[in-house]
């Protein structure tokens, strides 16, 4: 009798697990399916999606995520506003951009707490302040200037006095480290990632100057995380659940440098792993300011990109912020 | 249900008989050194946790009371420099200064930053608090700073300027990108003498400070870490076990986490990030967002308890060994005598009674004694079994024998002789008689005796009345008669020529009912003599009286036939004599002779008695 009571005792036991394995992981559900647009080409940038894919964090989410890489052919903002992807990331400032073209779109992360935009200069060019420009030939992005990138390097000679005609401007073409600078085409370039370039340049053996855009009050997310309203307020859920598995991602990615760069590699073999490392061990400030939770965004920061946008006649008027980026999908 | 029951339990069974299965030997081994060990293990353990939960609360409270005055020193180092950056401006005329470098509508430089800045360097140098000290004007420009470099640079979305220009402000630890470092920026607002705001004076805390403070080990042990850790898990000061990298070292150790997550303080026992158990101490420093740390590796706080724990599993092993021994030595000793026991009862078993058991003076002596009795005893058994089949297989071929030879002897003299001469050397009697009964029925004459007593008795012509001792009692009975010991058998007669005789057997010859004789055998052993005896001798009776019936008859017919014969010879010898007077005389001489040599005469009467 008391084999068999064992055996009834199993049964109940096994049968209330499965159901409560039924009730809690729900694995009947079917999981949502999101794609990523991506602001640019596969690289350790994007870290915290590669984390969360590969770690397994969105499919605790019972998220089934694709990424999209970008490119020069490719505008996030219209992807995403057509809904071939759901999630696109782009800069703070082309969002407040798109609000004024009836393009309702809404950051709800930022990768970079900071702006990581420098002005590159070598260390015997003594350019160590936007004042030092002065009569020097900066390499810019665009020609006309057009460029967010550009837009923004003029907001810090116009925030530090230097009158524009004071610097000659030349369209970068080479973009490898500071080959610009070392063949003497320019004195500086502009429009460089802190996260990128640089860290080329400083593996070459380039000693650098870097002044950094937002030590001179150009503060501006490079790159927001961002949905439609109506996808946000369709789906709060899901963004925050996709928000949180990717921010996690990034967490990682922070305390593991070394182990995420090599992620990059599976989305794009052609990149240079030991490159990816110095990046992604370059962007820890930057996506950890340490002072406010990885991802959130500060209002001053919009503040800051709207009046730029205002002052060079990017946008007419001031719009909502509130339209524009929220923290409500960030744990705090 | 039963067939499944047989079976599941049928490996429960063998289980629970492990240990009986177990030789005794083994058995009592086992129980010695578990016996053994117990005790040892028991109060080892006890001891262990006694000491290791004692050594626990002492590791902590001694972490608490580092961590406690760590807590303080930190937040006395956060008055200090508040203290200092107000220093900065308390000189009248550095404080004139500083207003009037805030006063930026004056294009013309009226005042001496390069002087000022020297000042304020030099102040900053000789306190040591502080790597840089700036001032900020109202829109969060640095208007001038210890560190050029940084002059001219706008932080007006920063918290320390925001936060500053309202109250002294301790900003939390931030990574700085420009300076590849983590800054504490103490801030404080500037009040031009309307009490007016105009500017923010700053300072970035020498972290070295704080990590001196941290590095000061308080008497903690060789493994202690002491630490501050940023809020977002970033480690902010030196660790004694790992590289530190400011900005790219993160600590999602269990004390780290409770700390800052729940900005709590507390103790816990975890894994820290060289992987070793630590007992911690977390505390939450609200006033710079920071958690502090103070651990110390489990091993090393509890290492005199560890001690107490390998003396015990020393112990252990030495009780084991000891108990090994001397339950080797006390078993051998118990079981040995018994294996020896057991082999003698296997030789038993297999019919070898030959083995003696040594005696030992415990109870296993005893129980070997007692088993050389039965050994002893069983051998008798089969010995005496042995005898008795023997002495009937004996006693079976005597009569066989004497039925052989009674069958053969027709002379009823040497019958008798032959008879009582085969029973008593069969049986080894002392002595053996045969009595048989005259004509009248009264007396019993001796016919046949062994021994020179029997030969005395044989010539003397001995005969008794059927009235009188053993022999009269059978003969009188017709039944046997089995005195096993003569002296206390009160009919019994004593012979002057038998004086060994202790005890007797006497069995009548009968033949049907009518007594013949009685044979009577003597022992000189008292209780030699048994009941199967008397059946065997019944038995040789029976065949005596056939053979004496037989001996008798066959004497009868023999002297008919010399009678006839006499007759016929005498018919002979008369017949051939022709006359009367010559026959009658070789008559008389015949019949003379016959009737061996006495007086005859013929006697003729008239014809009358002729006739007749």
């Amino acid at each position: 009798m008391s084999k068999i009571s064992i055996h009834l005792f199993s049964l109940f036991a096994a049968l209330a697990l499965f159901i409560s394995a039924c009730a809690g992981g729900n694995p009947l559900r079917a999981s949502d399916k999101v794609v990523v647009q991506l602001s640019w080409f596969h690289s350790v940038e994007y870290a915290g999606f590669y984390t969360a894919l590969e770690k397994g964090y969105y499919a605790e989410e019972n998220i089934d995520v694709t990424l999209i890489a970008g490119g020069p052919e490719v505008d996030a903002l219209s992807e995403v506003d057509n809904g071939n992807a759901q999630f696109g990331i782009s800069t703070g400032d082309s969002l407040i951009i798109a609000r004024t073209k009836q393009q309702n779109l809404l950051a709800v992360a930022t990768l970079f707490r900071n702006n990581p935009l420098v002005v590159m200069s070598l260390v015997s060019g003594e350019i160590q302040k936007p004042e030092d420009l002065s009569g020097k030939t900066v390499g810019v992005i665009a020609p006309d200037l057009s460029t967010t990138w550009d837009v923004q390097f003029l907001a810090l000679l116009q925030r530090m006095g230097i009158e524009r005609e004071s610097v000659n401007f030349s369209a970068i073409e080479d973009y490898h480290g500071a080959n610009e600078i070392t063949s003497g085409k320019v004195d500086a370039m502009s429009g460089m990632f802190a996260t990128n370039e640089p860290i080329l340049a400083e593996m070459e053996g380039d000693e650098l100057n870097l002044i950094y855009y937002k030590d001179y009050g150009v503060d501006v997310y490079p790159n927001t995380l961002f949905v439609t309203e109506e996808f946000a307020q369709a789906n709060p859920d899901l963004v925050t659940r996709f928000v949180r598995a990717t921010l996690r991602g990034y967490q990682y990615a922070i305390e593991n440098p070394e182990e995420t760069a090599a992620l990059a590699l599976k989305y794009d073999e052609t990149l240079d792993l030991e490159f990816q490392q110095e990046v992604m061990k370059a962007q820890i400030p930057f996506i950890d300011t340490g002072d406010a939770p990885i991802g959130s965004m500060d209002e001053n920061v919009w503040n800051t990109t709207q009046e730029i946008l205002l002052e060079f006649g990017l946008i007419a008027t001031p719009v909502d912020l509130a339209t524009v980026y929220t923290n409500q999908f960030i744990a705090p | 249900m039963n067939k499944n029951q047989t079976l599941s339990q049928n490996p429960a069974i063998k289980r629970g008989n492990l240990f009986r299965s177990m030789s005794l030997r083994n058995r009592l081994l086992l129980a010695f050194i578990l016996l053994a060990i117990l005790p040892v293990l028991i109060t080892g353990t006890v001891a262990s946790l006694i000491s290791a939960g004692g050594l626990r609360n002492e590791a902590f409270n001694r972490l608490d009371a580092v961590a406690s005055q760590k807590e303080n020193e930190i937040k006395t180092l956060l008055k200090v420099l508040q203290t200092n950056l107000d220093l900065i401006s308390e000189d009248n005329e550095t404080q004139q200064n500083i207003l009037l470098l805030l006063q930026n509508d004056t294009e013309t430089e009226v005042v001496n930053t390069r002087l000022l800045r020297n000042e304020i360097a030099s102040f900053i140098e000789k306190t040591g608090y502080f790597t840089e000290a700036f001032i900020l004007n109202e829109e969060g420009t640095i208007v001038l700073s210890t560190n050029t470099s940084q002059e001219e640079k706008i932080q007006k979305n920063q918290e320390y300027f925001i936060q500053g220009l309202t109250a002294p402000y301790v900003a939390s630890p931030t990574y700085e990108v420009a300076l590849s470092n983590y800054s504490i920026l103490i801030s404080q607002p500037i009040k031009n003498r309307f009490g007016k705001i105009v500017g923010v004076l700053a300072g970035r805390v020498n972290l070295s400070t704080l990590n001196d403070i941290m590095q000061q080990r308080s008497g903690l042990g060789e493994t202690a870490e002491l630490y501050l850790v940023s809020s977002n898990f970033a480690v902010l000061t030196d660790l004694q076990h790992g590289e530190l990298s400011l900005g790219e070292t993160y600590m999602r150790t269990e004390g780290v986490t409770s700390a800052i997550r729940n900005k709590t303080s507390g103790s816990a026992t975890y894994i820290d990030h060289t992987d070793a158990t630590v007992l911690g101490v977390y505390r939450w420093i609200p006033e710079l967002q920071v958690a502090l740390l103070a651990e110390n590796d489990q091993s090393e706080a509890l290492q005199a308890s560890t001690r107490v724990f390998q003396t015990t599993v020393g112990l252990i092993l030495v009780t084991v060994l000891a108990a090994i021994f001397v339950s080797f030595v006390v078993t051998r000793g118990i079981t040995s005598p018994i294996t020896k026991l057991v082999h003698i009862a296997e030789n038993i078993a297999q019919g070898n009674l030959e083995l003696q058991a040594e005696v030992s003076q415990d109870e296993i002596g005893v129980l070997a004694q007692a088993f050389n009795t039965m050994t002893l005893r069983l051998s008798d058994l089969i010995n005496t079994l042995e005898q008795r089949v023997a002495d009937r297989t004996k006693a079976l071929a005597t009569t066989t024998e004497v039925s052989r030879r009674l069958s053969n002897i027709l002379d009823e003299k040497q019958l008798l002789f032959e008879v009582v001469e085969q029973i008593q050397s069969a049986y080894d009697y002392y002595h053996g008689q045969i009595y048989l009964l005259d004509d009248s029925g009264e007396t019993l004459v001796l016919a046949g005796a062994t021994g020179e007593g029997g030969k005395i008795l044989l010539e003397r012509g001995h005969r008794i009345s059927i009235e009188r001792g053993l022999v009269g009692r059978a003969a009188r009975s017709k039944a046997s008669v089995l005195v096993p010991d003569t002296s206390k058998e009160p009919e019994w007669l004593p012979n002057p020529l038998l004086p060994e005789t202790k005890a007797e057997v006497v069995v009548p010859i009968l033949l049907g009912d009518k007594l013949l004789g009685v044979i009577d055998m003597q022992d000189s052993v008292t209780g030699d003599i048994f009941a199967q005896d008397v059946e065997f001798l019944q038995a040789i009776a029976n065949q005596v009286a056939v053979g004496l019936q037989n001996a008798r008859s066959y004497a009868g017919v023999q002297a008919r036939a010399q009678r006839e014969a006499l007759i016929s010879s005498i018919n002979q010898k008369i017949r051939g004599e022709t006359t009367v007077e010559s026959a009658l005389q070789v008559a008389v001489r015949e019949v003379g002779r016959a009737l061996g040599g006495v007086s005859t005469k013929v006697v003729l009467k008239n014809s009358n008695t002729e006739k007749n």
